[in-house]
């Protein structure tokens, strides 16, 4: 069993990412995990890698006969008896006195790795299977969200965006969370029509927020951005993390500078949750 | 890998598709297909998980979608290097004198550029071709800094502010070569491989009669059994901490001149990001950190980091990779101090 294992566990994780990546290719929700300028250069080279990946199994199975030498990869327990008849054939720096040999654990210490590590594999290959196949893909929770800071400025490679000149309807929570975060007041703003697609962030103060995660790389570096809303203005039994598509306008609230909701419509989590 | 390549028997007849052959492909072919078939049936079905759990596996979902292509990228260019490149090549290219040839090698990552999750097969293939391991070590600090996608990414998020990307380039050379060289001192350098890994290097020949793509399988094979568990559970790790831990009791720390520095090696450390694309999320660091402390953290994130340290596990001892992270720890400390001394 653990002979299986050791020889199958790396081409099952193999598998396991393989279908989970081209399973998101296919249906577009690659940008639930990367940011879109990767798509490209996942998608050829899980292509490639699948090649790979059928040759191996095609060689693996129709190659090894039985628990011979052939295939044995070297993260597991091994037999090193062949070794040491051919001289390092290479340059290894100095190799000193006491050779790999004299390092060989004992027997039963091995016989006792390599079941941890076989036992580790497969809950590794489970956990993986169940992970990246059985559960739904989804985006980070509201919850998560509301222990997160929000990041004022930067927000990766988009700069802050010019209010002079361009139409504000255009602008996105990451948008219009810079231009707060730069000091605008709602006298800086008047007149200016704001339209984001965000989700509702209710703080335990009973303060209000629309937010959106923003992507550089991975979800793992995902930075919120969110825009205070007047609360009052929220339409009641607003369910906590869904998402909304306000239109409005910039009000000063209390020496805050606050989204004024004229209309708030509840929609359906856009195909792309994160900005990019 | 090595014994793939030394199997004394021939490559069986063509007609002999055995019946055990048969068996596994069936196998194999079943097991992919109802694989997918659930994978078909659970991508659009409601997740009823509590956020946490839901969180931990969406974030380490995202570090294995990201750097799986990485890995295959590094795997390929790995295997290309072991089946075409001779030795002969390289050792016309490469000087064969030590601060030289590491030095040379630390700009391995310009023609061969691949990000630090490729480099460790890609490391793996060269210690194959009979580098040292001074020589890898040096290359795998080195190239996810010193190769033109980082720092053009660099570039276009600080410019030339503060000299990040100068103190980034320059540091991140300095630190790698720092490392080739301790490690050069040691007595005896394949004690700070793993055993199975100094012995499967130990025992590479390149003479061979098995076709190219039997060979190549070979050596995908075994290299995706070695890096796959290492970067599945260095995700599984970095998701688990990510959820744990807030990343905002780091950042708040913020501009002390020392402590920032510390926090931000720290959050380097856990949050495990591609270096190829990290300058653009110590961009949004820059409000609140010291450029000194953002030195440290581009030049300390590529080199170590959690998911790094699993997958370097595959080919090097724990206490060399102890050595290894407090030399590398204690040089980006330093460097960010004299940034901030400096700017």
């Amino acid at each position: 069993m653990s002979d299986v294992l050791s020889r199958w566990a790396g081409l099952a994780l193999c598998a396991v990412g393989l279908i989970a990546t081209l399973a998101l290719a296919v249906t577009g929700d690659l940008t639930l995990y990367i940011h879109p300028r990767y798509v490209l250069f996942t998608v050829v080279l899980s292509v490639l890698g699948a090649g790979l990946f059928l040759a191996s199994v095609w060689y693996a199975a129709s190659g090894g006969r039985g628990g011979t030498e052939d295939g044995h990869d070297h993260t597991h327990e091994h037999d090193h008896a062949h070794e040491h008849q051919n001289e390092h054939p290479h340059d290894h720096g100095a190799d000193g006195p006491g050779g790999p040999a004299q390092r060989h654990p004992s027997p039963l210490w091995r016989t006792v790795r390599g079941r941890v590590s076989a036992t580790g594999l497969a809950a590794l290959v489970v956990a993986a299977t169940v992970a990246l196949l059985v559960v739904p893909p989804a985006t980070l929770s509201a919850e998560r969200a509301l222990t997160t800071a929000t990041a004022a400025d930067g927000g990766g490679d988009v700069p802050r965006p010019a209010l002079l000149g361009s139409d504000p309807t255009g602008f996105s929570v990451r948008d219009w969370a810079t231009i707060l975060g730069g000091g605008a007041t709602a006298d800086d703003l008047v007149g200016q029509q704001a339209d984001i697609t965000a989700f509702v962030l209710v703080s335990e103060d009973g303060s209000a927020r629309l937010g959106r995660y923003a992507v550089t790389c991975c979800t793992v570096d995902a930075q919120l951005f969110a825009v205070p809303v007047v609360a009052a203005d929220l339409p009641d039994g607003l369910a906590f993390g869904s998402w909304v598509r306000v239109t409005g306008t910039f009000a000063d609230v209390a020496g805050a500078t606050l989204l004024h909701p004229d209309a708030v419509e509840v929609v359906e989590e856009p195909d792309d949750p994160y900005l990019s | 890998m090595p014994t793939t390549m030394t199997r004394p028997t021939p490559a069986p007849p063509r007609a002999g598709v055995t019946r055990r052959a048969r068996r596994i492909l069936l196998t194999v072919g079943a097991v992919l297909t109802a694989a997918v078939l659930v994978r078909a049936v659970s991508i659009d079905a409601d997740a009823p998980l509590p956020s946490a759990l839901s969180d931990g596996v969406t974030l380490a979902a995202s570090v294995i979608v990201e750097s799986l292509p990485f890995v295959f990228l590094g795997v390929m260019v790995s295997i290309a290097v072991q089946l075409w490149v001779p030795t002969r090549v390289m050792d016309a290219v490469v000087p064969r004198a030590g601060f030289a040839r590491r030095a040379v090698l630390s700009l391995l990552g310009v023609v061969l550029p691949v990000c630090e999750c490729g480099n460790v097969p890609l490391a793996r293939g060269l210690m194959v071709r009979g580098f040292s391991v001074a020589d890898a070590a040096t290359f795998l600090l080195a190239a996810p800094i010193l190769n033109p996608v980082t720092l053009m990414t660099t570039y276009q998020a600080f410019g030339w502010n503060d000299g990040i990307l100068v103190s980034r380039l320059v540091g991140g050379f300095v630190l790698a070569n720092l490392v080739g060289w301790l490690v050069s001192l040691h007595p005896d350098p394949d004690r700070l491989l793993t055993p199975v890994w100094a012995a499967a290097c130990a025992s590479a020949s390149s003479a061979t009669s098995a076709p190219t793509l039997r060979r190549a399988a070979g050596l995908f094979r075994s290299e995706v059994s070695a890096m796959l568990p290492a970067l599945f559970l260095g995700a599984a790790v970095a998701g688990l901490i990510q959820v744990a831990v807030s990343r905002d009791t780091l950042t708040s720390i913020g501009g002390h001149p020392v402590y920032g520095i510390l926090a931000l090696l720290l959050l380097a450390f856990v949050i495990a990001i591609c270096s190829n694309v990290d300058a653009f999320f110590a961009l949004s660091l820059a409000s609140s950190f010291s450029p000194g402390a953002l030195v440290a953290f581009l030049v300390f994130g590529p080199m170590i980091d959690v998911k790094m340290l699993v997958m370097l596990s595959t080919t090097f001892r724990v206490r060399a990779l102890a050595g290894v992270t407090l030399v590398v720890a204690l040089g980006a400390l330093t460097l960010g101090l004299a940034v901030n001394a400096l700017v």
